[in-house]
């Protein structure tokens, strides 16, 4: 076993702002903040929204994406991913795994989330089985 | 060329160096250059011509090409175009005497969704109107004439049925490449191998000649039948081209013991499938989408390609891929070859050739011939000048290839 | 295997990227403005060399960048050189 069960629909924001207003933001306490780019925030978690200081900002709800943990990070990358991790917590890595688009949110504290268009989970489920 | 097998041809080789001029001068030794020669000496009796070649004859896009012939095209001047082309093709042993493994097959061309079997059905209609024999067939006969398709597709891209182009066939590329070199030969043209041709000679306006490591030489008229290069010697004429050149993948698995009687293709899959004579089975997909000189192959495209072949066809599971190649193909931006005139006086084209060049061979060398002899652009490649782009005539047929 | 620099995720595999198209450039010696519409419309450049060109990164933060490649060789290059 690589990931954990896969949760469909995570609760979450997408936040398109300036790169300096995304910066600026204050997150909401209880919510994980990683940078698709920089121009584009994903808010996790269940919480407010936050509106970045930049009057054209686009704040929507993010329901696209299936989460699960990563069990053994290590073997997952030897497995199924082919270009390097970041080494530095914590970061979001985007990329192919397993051949599917998919993100993965390192954490500070060592633990790893698996990030999947909600329309590739199986397909991405059924390559890591 | 491999010495071996120049001993087991008859090509009356020129023994002579480059003479200082010729009435024509043809840029590329290929099935292309060498066909224009060919007839240019045996229909117009112009034999006073040199064909130039950077490698040896047929080592461009002739010796890289899948060898289909078909005129199951998507506008009517290019069924035409094809159709003459795929007659000439079985007349040609007749014609020359010489074996080149010509194999009438017929191509199934598959439709996996309603929207594409309309554009079959489609496609069957207008081929059969302008001449080209094309019926739509369903999921039984495609099945009677190809048994080792999984009509399902694998449960993802299930059978509605196919164009069949009853006069689809196959031949031997080197082959066709040696007729018309012979043909030419023994009417007297020269062919000189390993002589790259490195610019061209211009009085004013005008192309005279052109320029090689072996001498300057002379010119009527220049013709460019280059593959692959064509933006780069048009650029010496001041001509600005609709080309775009991208790196076409291929590939051959080992002998399949069984027949493989028809060429199968895929609209919706993009992707090709036929049976060498030697029994290997010969695949092909789309050309890279950037454009590229490189002739390198890739595992990425080997996977994929292979993936969707064996989705139709899972005995090709079964099989190993025994070699692969890339050849690099000029693209024209409206998906049409552009021959003739130039604009630029004593230059002229026979490009665009993309992944639809190996069929067209005949009909083009034999239409640019006449347009070189009588100054006239015969009615079959008319439509395909350089000036259609400015004169809002665009061909544009992007669903024809077998390739995308 | 190729590989191609991602700017915001860095080194990825050529697979997870999809090309867009060369910076179209017309020649400021075609003077005609309608030459330089239908030069505009259809012709191309076709470097055999190093051209600028946008790429987008299908796979991984799905945005577009500009970088440099030599058609030669498929090698990408910075773009500050």
């Amino acid at each position: 076993m690589l990931v954990s069960e896969f949760t469909d629909h995570v609760p979450g924001w997408r936040i398109i702002a300036e790169p300096a207003a995304l910066d600026a933001a204050p997150w909401p306490a209880g919510s994980h903040v990683v940078r698709i780019s920089s121009d584009d925030a994903y808010v996790i978690g269940s919480v407010e929204p936050t509106v970045p200081p930049d009057p054209h900002a686009i704040v929507t709800p993010e329901l696209g994406f299936s989460m699960a943990a990563v069990l053994d990070v290590a073997a997952l990358a030897e497995q199924h991913i082919e270009w390097e991790l970041p080494a530095d917590r914590p970061a979001l890595a985007q990329g192919q795994i397993a051949g599917v688009p998919a993100k993965l949110v390192l954490h500070a504290d060592g633990s790893t989330q698996l990030l999947v268009a909600c329309a590739a989970r199986h397909e991405l489920e059924g390559r890591l089985a | 060329m491999n010495e071996f097998v120049e001993t087991l041809l008859d090509l009356p080789w020129q023994t002579c160096d480059p003479k200082p001029a010729y009435d024509v001068v043809i840029i590329g030794a290929g099935g292309h250059g060498l066909a224009t020669a060919y007839y240019l000496a045996t229909r117009h009796g112009i034999t006073n011509v040199c064909v130039l070649d950077s490698n040896y004859i047929g080592s461009g896009n002739s010796g890289r090409n899948t060898t289909i012939i078909r005129s199951n095209y998507g506008i009517p001047e290019s069924v035409r175009f094809y159709q003459h082309s795929l007659e000439l093709y079985q007349g040609l042993e007749a014609e020359t005497g010489s074996w080149i493994m010509h194999s009438t097959k017929g191509q199934i061309w598959l439709a996996h969704s309603v929207t594409t079997a309309r554009t079959e059905q489609t496609r069957a209609l207008m081929n059969a109107a302008c001449g080209a024999q094309t019926d739509y067939i369903g999921p039984d006969q495609i099945k009677a004439r190809c048994p080792q398709i999984d009509l399902t597709g694998g449960g993802r891209y299930p059978v509605h049925g196919a164009s069949y182009h009853h006069e689809g066939a196959t031949a031997r590329h080197d082959r066709v490449v040696w007729t018309y070199a012979q043909g030419a030969l023994r009417a007297g043209v020269h062919v000189f191998q390993h002589t790259p041709v490195t610019g061209l000679v211009k009085d004013g306006d005008r192309v005279t000649g052109v320029q090689t490591p072996r001498g300057t030489i002379s010119a009527g008229v220049v013709l460019s039948a280059v593959g692959g290069h064509v933006s780069t010697v048009a650029g010496w004429a001041g001509v600005r081209l609709p080309i775009r050149t991208h790196a076409l993948q291929a590939f051959v698995t080992n002998a399949y013991a069984q027949e493989f009687a028809p060429i199968v293709s895929s609209n919706d899959l993009v992707f090709y499938v036929s049976q060498t004579p030697r029994g290997q089975m010969l695949i092909g997909a789309e050309y890279d989408r950037q454009a590229s000189y490189r002739t390198a192959t890739s595992y990425a495209y080997l996977q994929a390609c292979s993936a969707k072949a064996t989705t139709m066809f899972p005995f090709l599971s079964k099989l190993r891929i025994l070699r692969s190649w890339a050849g690099v193909c000029d693209v024209s931006t409206d998906f049409s070859p552009i021959l003739g005139h130039t604009g630029v006086d004593g230059f002229m084209l026979s490009t665009g050739w993309g992944t639809w060049g190996f069929k067209a061979i005949p009909a083009a060398g034999e239409g640019i011939a006449e347009l070189i002899a009588t100054g006239t652009p015969p009615p079959l490649i008319a439509p395909f000048g350089l000036d259609r782009f400015a004169n809002e005539r665009a061909m544009a047929d992007p669903s024809s290839a077998g390739t995308r | 295997m190729l590989w191609i620099e991602c700017p915001n995720c860095g080194s990825r595999p050529f697979e997870e990227f999809r090309y867009g198209s060369v910076f179209p450039v017309t020649p400021d010696a075609i003077t005609d403005l309608d030459a330089r519409n239908v030069d505009y419309a259809w012709m191309q450049d076709n470097i055999q060399g190093v051209t600028l060109e946008r790429w987008f990164h299908e796979s991984g933060c799905r945005r577009w960048f500009t970088t440099k490649r030599d058609t030669t060789t498929d090698q990408f290059l910075p773009l500050d050189d």
